[in-house]
């Protein structure tokens, strides 16, 4: 009994002694914790944003908010459907103005582990990424000004803002890191190959095959740069022969290098039957097609990536190329596209 | 309210227990008691006052104002204005950036005096700044030289979600990829034919960020103000090292290689186009 009392003096004093510090201030927002799939390295989250709960929330309201776009009528949303893998099936997307973009929508899928975004590699995290496609004319023109000044004024959002981040005055840095926040979380790492690998699930005959030549050098070399596993990309930048006299000069609109004319950056496998159509500019609607390419219709262009020049052209059957395309397959992750976390939350 | 009522019952518990219980329990309370006093009294003090029986002498205050003209001429929105090269040409937007701004001593102390600002022709909010930088300490107080550079750093330039004046609610980031516009002028100007075309410069990238280094003359003292004027004229900005010809060139955005040489001469001129005045 004595005992006791001494544990609850103790205590007291503790709390007693704690209390001013409480008062000043709520405990912060909740550590979100990432469940990241066995296979995949740990993910490299910037240190001024890191995950909670209520950040990634905030970020999947706003994702999914048209409020984002100059007319109200265009979210993130529009030109990233989760069924589609997060892009759009369109070969283009087309903004709020009725204008047709240059680039095929790309996928969000394992964003955490990619150093830089676009095709063109024209933004270097994540909270970049989201600053352009809201103001650029041809997307969701809207200007930032404008875009918070609507946020602010939902007192839905002033809460959000708020539990996320302790703010008061809502700013574009913040709707940016929310938005980034919730993308990290778009993770897919349970694929029928996964299940494989986890001993969980059996390959055909022909996706096995198809695997063999995914990493064979003398067949589909696939793997030479979208990497068996984890990521399936090194995300490098590459010209993989698409034209003769690339028609979008790619990486060289960023760096201004003539090395880097008409390189884009190696997108993920994963979900990759999702995604059509396929290419920067979306020129292929199936994965065949793009086999094909690799098989004999890339051409011979300045900075054309070493790995294609000297492969031979017409290397892989009708039937190879069927199994590798088989294998592709097996990266579509079906608890992905279901996955509730992942959908417009209202 | 709510510590002091739990702490007032606490020691009316320990109390009771002190005289109830063995000697050995009486020593453990005691020291518990002793502690949990320290523990509180720590807690709470208030670091305010602390801080406050520092007697401080206030830093002088700096106020850099930035007065952009053409000539010796003050900017209205629309008003033509000509060049010394000929051309006529009108603003309706006239911002940029200027990026750590320093006073240097004659004993070579470096005075910071901001980081970034964006300066606006157009928002008389927006044509300066001001800092409080402490002079203690240094070897001098006589600045011989005003450093700024016209632009963006290199590490902000190549990160999108940042505050203050780089928060892109300001309009200065581009939409094609990451990093800020150091430069906007909007406006018009006059054809050889005598038409009135459109003028749109965004001057910007990593070859863009401009150094410039400007002879100053100013003693600082502690308690008091001082007021730096420095002059941008954009009759130099256009044409002090090399001539910028707007007709055939009116809408350059930095998004191409063949607007390195514009660029290049653009930040040779801006190198030249600021002075301070009185």
């Amino acid at each position: 009994m004595k005992r006791s009392w001494i544990w609850i003096c103790a205590v007291s004093c503790f709390v007693v002694g704690c209390y001013k510090e409480a008062e000043n201030g709520p405990l912060g927002p909740t550590p979100y914790q990432l469940n990241i799939p066995k296979g995949l390295p740990p993910m490299i989250i910037p240190a001024d944003n890191p995950l909670t709960v209520e950040g990634v929330y905030l970020g999947r309201m706003l994702f999914y908010d048209p409020i984002l776009s100059g007319d109200n009528s265009q979210s993130c949303a529009s030109c990233h459907m989760q069924q589609h893998g997060f892009t759009d099936g369109q070969k283009y997307s087309v903004g709020i103005d009725g204008i047709e973009g240059k680039r095929n929508s790309m996928p969000l899928i394992n964003l955490g582990w990619q150093s830089s975004f676009f095709w063109d590699g024209g933004a270097p995290d994540l909270e970049s990424q989201a600053l352009d496609p809201v103001i650029n004319p041809i997307e969701m023109h809207d200007t930032w000004a404008n875009a918070v000044n609507e946020i602010k004024a939902i007192p839905m959002y002033q809460n959000l803002f708020k539990k996320a981040f302790g703010i008061d005055e809502i700013t574009t840095p913040y709707v940016v890191k929310a938005i980034a926040q919730f993308e990290r979380t778009l993770i897919s790492g349970d694929s029928k190959y996964d299940q494989y690998k986890r001993g969980e699930a059996y390959l055909t005959p022909l996706e096995l095959q198809g695997l063999d030549l995914f990493t064979d050098m003398n067949k589909g070399d696939c793997n030479h740069c979208h990497v068996l596993g984890s990521t399936f990309s090194d995300f490098a930048f590459r010209n993989t022969g698409l034209d003769s006299i690339p028609v979008d000069e790619g990486r060289y609109i960023i760096t201004w290098n003539p090395a880097d004319k008409g390189k884009f950056k190696t997108p993920s496998l994963r979900n990759i039957a999702l995604t059509a159509p396929y290419m920067h500019d979306g020129r292929f609607n199936t994965l065949m097609e793009c086999v094909e390419h690799y098989n004999t219709g890339f051409r011979y262009t300045p900075n054309l990536d070493p790995n294609l020049y000297t492969a031979q052209k017409g290397r892989m059957t009708q039937q190879e190329r069927e199994a590798i395309v088989a294998f592709m397959h097996t990266l579509t992750d079906e608890s992905f596209i279901q996955m509730e976390d992942f959908q417009d939350p209202r | 309210m709510l510590p002091v009522f739990i702490y007032s019952n606490l020691i009316m518990m320990s109390s009771r227990l002190l005289l109830n219980s063995s000697r050995r329990a009486k020593e453990t309370l005691i020291f518990l008691l002793c502690f949990s006093i320290v523990t509180v009294l720590v807690s709470c003090r208030d670091k305010e006052t602390e801080e406050e029986q520092v007697v401080t002498v206030n830093p002088p205050a700096v106020r850099v104002n930035f007065l952009n003209r053409v000539g010796d001429s003050a900017i209205v929105a629309g008003h033509f204005y000509d060049r010394d090269g000929g051309e006529s040409f009108s603003l309706d937007l006239f911002k940029y950036y200027i990026s750590h701004a320093a006073l240097v001593s004659d004993a070579g102390d470096t005075l910071y005096l901001n980081e970034h600002t964006l300066i606006d022709e157009f928002d008389a909010n927006r044509r300066g700044f001001s800092a409080c930088p402490s002079i203690d300490g240094l070897n001098s107080a006589h600045f011989n030289q005003m450093i700024f550079a016209l632009g963006v750093d290199q590490q902000h330039n190549t990160s999108g979600d940042q505050a203050g004046d780089l928060d892109p609610v300001y309009g200065m980031i581009w939409t094609w990829s990451t990093g800020y516009i150091f430069l906007k002028h909007e406006g018009q100007f006059l054809s050889s034919t005598g038409t009135t075309e459109p003028l749109l410069y965004h001057l910007g990238t990593v070859k863009a960020f401009t150094p410039v280094s400007l002879p100053i003359d100013i003693h600082l003292e502690n308690e008091k103000q001082f007021n730096i004027n420095v002059k941008f004229d954009l009759n130099k900005m256009y044409s002090a090292v090399s001539n910028i010809v707007f007709e055939g060139n009116n809408v350059i955005q930095s998004t191409a290689p063949n607007d390195l040489p514009w660029i290049l001469e653009m930040k040779a001129n801006i190198a030249q186009s600021f002075s301070i005045v009185n």
